[in-house]
């Protein structure tokens, strides 16, 4: 650009940058929001009667009402919001970022057993605050939380980063409800109890978790005895097992 | 004390019986709560994708992650947004049900169990570069893939559209709109609006569900009879016999549906003459041809495993049994490797049915785990099928088999000393086992969907 062209754009940008200083105020001057929040700018100083353009209404939309103008953040972008009064323009920047997420949205854990929550996008300094420290304990290190049951119950945890607000609940089930072992021994042929005892034996026609080996052998020997087998599902059903495969269910199911 | 003992000391004690109703399943309040943890480590990695949330595709993918633990990705890939159950539909039809009642939604898959649930409509399959496709163009890598998308209904000798099966003679063979059309033509048969007898075709087994037919035709003589209708129930089977249960609905067709049941075995040639005016015909056991027109027309079509799989060369479509033959030790495909085919799409010795569509993947899922960890297969795999058939509103029946592996035939068989090798059905309905039937349902659906 040649000089004297260059020292025409200062004659012109001039004018404006002093009439700039003279604009009216906006505060905050510019907004960092997740999609559906809704915020507000408030102008003062204003001279005259209020103007507002917005560069990008998909990303957020901005309504103006008297001094003030009531954001709402649309999708993950960027828009000017320019309000312009008698004397000058003033922008406000707004950032949509994405809201940060907490996965998974619910947890179910077993007395001691541990369990991590992800967080992502998150904005600014994430805090963690559980609703019962009886039942779960909690541990934050960087985007990661892991979770502890403690005791039979529920509780919730809450998530919050500078922008959002996240809230998992956790149910810890008792020990009787698991911890499951994860033996693979016999689970698959014990596996055909579930579709009317509940996974794992959890309950249905009657709940089978928690008793003994010898408990569960003994009255599945006693349905096989049971000459009157066709007058009772349970009676019907055994007949098709060997004693080992017997053996085998009944030892998994007491410790699964 | 365990149920029975304790049910024997009642009926010899004089006073239990008012007792009973709230002690006898008292452990069913027990099934919604138990939601056991993904382990977070199991050191078994893969990337598994499933086709088809019914009965066997969601329990395969609620097992994969329970056993396999959090390294184990599953994607499941349905084209519907929930699931409306099979079993327990024709409970619709006498209104004790509705549909809504039937709904399953994937949330506890999603959310609890950390499927990848994808809304989509699987087209066909590239097992060289181990994708899947869908209409619209994605598609999806696995290391194994799983199909469980059900049967798709033929159309019937004369009919020119499956719409018509939408709009005028629903078969209601796959529970939705169409089993609520069954239900709406039923009412007007009550309102006088239509008029003339319900007819039921069966077509040639296999078919989905052996005992369903005979239900159907048992619950619908059964509301006619309670709301004094005169029509009939004729049920025209392709079959020589009632194929299931036999003594059963022998009875309840001779018995309490005596009346409102006509029954007409090796029925063959079936043709829909007229969709409008619901006009069938079929040649009979004497080899006449024989006309019957309609009040309310449910023709059940032959079935048979998605023509997508045929494409994929998983089964021949030329072959009788129009399903994909697997090895039952893992389900994987004869024919395909790396695809495995469970539920009603599958072919072999059990029957198509939820309960085993349920037990055949478990079975799946051990063996998929154990072949990505190159485990040698479980080699002596069992299933069980349990079925209970509603007689009339109030009463039911069930039949009950297990299948145990014959390595010479590598087929699954019933065991000689499971009643002579073959089914157990009881000798008589029950409200006992209507009640029982009410929580089967709820701990099956419970196994799968929770
Ligand atoms: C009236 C009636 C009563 C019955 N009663 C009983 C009973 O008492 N006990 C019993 O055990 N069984 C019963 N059954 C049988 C039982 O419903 C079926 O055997 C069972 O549903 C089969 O399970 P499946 O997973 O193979 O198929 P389905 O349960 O049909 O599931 C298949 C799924 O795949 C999806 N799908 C299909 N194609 C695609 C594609 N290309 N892309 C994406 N998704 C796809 C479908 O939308 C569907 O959700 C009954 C059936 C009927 C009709
Ligand atoms: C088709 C449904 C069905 C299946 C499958 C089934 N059961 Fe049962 N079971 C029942 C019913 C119903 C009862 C109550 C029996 C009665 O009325 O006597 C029962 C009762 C029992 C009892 C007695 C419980 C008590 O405390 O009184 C045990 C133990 C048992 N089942 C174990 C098993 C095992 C182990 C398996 C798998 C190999 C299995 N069941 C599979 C239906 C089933």
């Amino acid at each position: 650009m040649s000089m004297p062209k260059k020292l025409a754009l200062l004659v012109l940008l001039l004018p404006l940058v002093a009439f700039e200083a003279l604009a009216a105020k906006v505060s905050p001057s510019s907004l960092t929001m997740v999609p559906g929040q809704k915020s507000t700018v408030a102008v003062s100083s204003v001279s005259g009667s209020l103007t507002l353009t917005n560069s990008n209404a998909q990303v957020a939309s901005a309504v103006l009402s008297g001094n003030k103008i009531q954001v709402t953040a649309n999708a993950v972008g960027s828009a000017n919001l320019s309000v312009k009064d008698k004397k000058g323009t003033v922008t406000v920047k707004v950032t949509v970022k994405p809201a940060m997420t907490v996965s998974p949205t619910s947890l179910t854990l077993a007395v001691n057993q541990k369990a991590t929550l992800t967080i992502s996008n998150p904005s600014g300094t994430i805090r963690v605050s559980n609703s019962d420290t009886s039942k779960v304990a909690t541990s934050l290190s960087g985007s990661t939380i892991t979770v502890t049951g403690k005791a039979a119950g529920t509780a919730t945890l809450t998530i919050k980063d500078s922008l959002t607000t996240r809230k998992v609940p956790v149910q810890v089930t008792s020990s009787s409800g698991g911890p499951i072992t994860g033996t693979t021994e016999g689970r698959l042929l014990a596996s055909n109890c579930f579709q009317c005892h509940g996974t794992y034996g959890s309950g249905g026609f009657e709940k089978l978790l928690g008793e003994t080996e010898a408990e569960i052998y003994e009255e599945l020997v006693e349905y096989q005895e049971d000459p009157d087998f066709s007058t009772d599902i349970m009676a019907a059903h055994v007949q098709g097992y060997t004693d080992a495969q017997l053996r085998a269910i009944a030892k998994y199911l007491a410790k699964p | 004390m365990n149920r029975r003992q304790f049910l024997e000391a009642l009926s010899l004690s004089s006073l239990g019986f008012m007792a009973l109703p709230s002690l006898v399943r008292a452990d069913e309040e027990d099934i919604a709560s138990a939601l056991f943890p993904v382990p977070t480590y199991t050191g078994i990695s893969g990337t598994i994708v499933i086709v088809g949330g019914g009965m066997a595709g969601v329990t395969l993918a609620k097992y994969l992650r329970l056993w396999g633990g959090t390294g184990v990705k599953v994607t499941l890939i349905e084209k519907a947004p929930s699931y409306t159950s099979n079993i327990m539909s024709n409970k619709v039809l006498t209104g004790q049900m509705t549909l809504a009642d039937l709904n399953y939604v994937y949330d506890t898959l999603k959310n609890h169990y950390g499927v990848q649930v994808v809304s989509g409509t699987v087209t066909g399959i590239d097992s060289g570069d181990q994708t899947v496709a869908l209409a619209g163009g994605a598609s999806y890598g696995y290391d194994r893939l799983v199909l469980a998308p059900g049967l798709e209904f033929d159309l019937l000798d004369g009919m020119e559209d499956a719409k018509e099966y939408d709009t005028d003679i629903p078969h209601a063979w796959q529970a939705g709109l169409q089993t609520q059309l069954l239900r709406d033509q039923l009412l007007e048969l009550k309102s006088g609006a239509r008029s003339g007898d319900v007819v039921i075709t069966i077509p040639k087994a296999p078919y989905r569900c052996p005992p369903g037919p005979y239900e159907r035709a048992c619950v619908v003589a059964d509301w006619q009879y309670q709301n004094n209708l005169s029509s009939q129930v004729i049920v025209l089977d392709a079959n020589a016999d009632i194929l299931v249960e036999r003594d059963n609905f022998t009875a309840a067709f001779n018995g309490a549906h005596g009346y409102t049941v006509d029954y007409r075995p090796g029925c063959k040639d079936l043709k829909i003459v007229d969709v409008m005016s619901r006009t069938v015909s079929y040649v009979d056991v004497d080899n006449k041809k024989q006309n019957v027109t309609a009040g309310v027309l449910n023709p059940i079509p032959p079935q048979r495993a998605p023509q997508w799989l045929a494409d994929a060369k998983l089964y021949n479509p030329d072959a009788e049994e129009r399903s994909v033959p697997v090895n039952v030790l893992s389900y994987e495909s004869t024919r395909v490797p790396l695809v495995h085919v469970i539920g009603d799409a599958s072919l072999t010795t059990q029957p198509k049915a939820g309960h085993i569509g349920n037990q055949q993947a478990k079975t799946c899922a051990d063996a998929i785990l154990r072949l990505l960890q190159n485990q040698p297969l479980d080699p002596a795999p069992v299933t069980n099928s349990a079925c209970y058939t509603p007689i009339t509103a109030t009463t039911a029946t069930w039949l009950s088999a297990v299948y145990q592996y014959d390595a010479k035939t590598g087929t699954m068989f019933i065991p000689s000393q499971h009643n002579g090798g073959g089914a157990i059905s009881t000798s008589e309905p029950s409200t006992d086992n209507y009640k029982d039937m009410q929580v089967w349902f709820k701990t099956l659906m419970a196994d799968t969907f929770t």
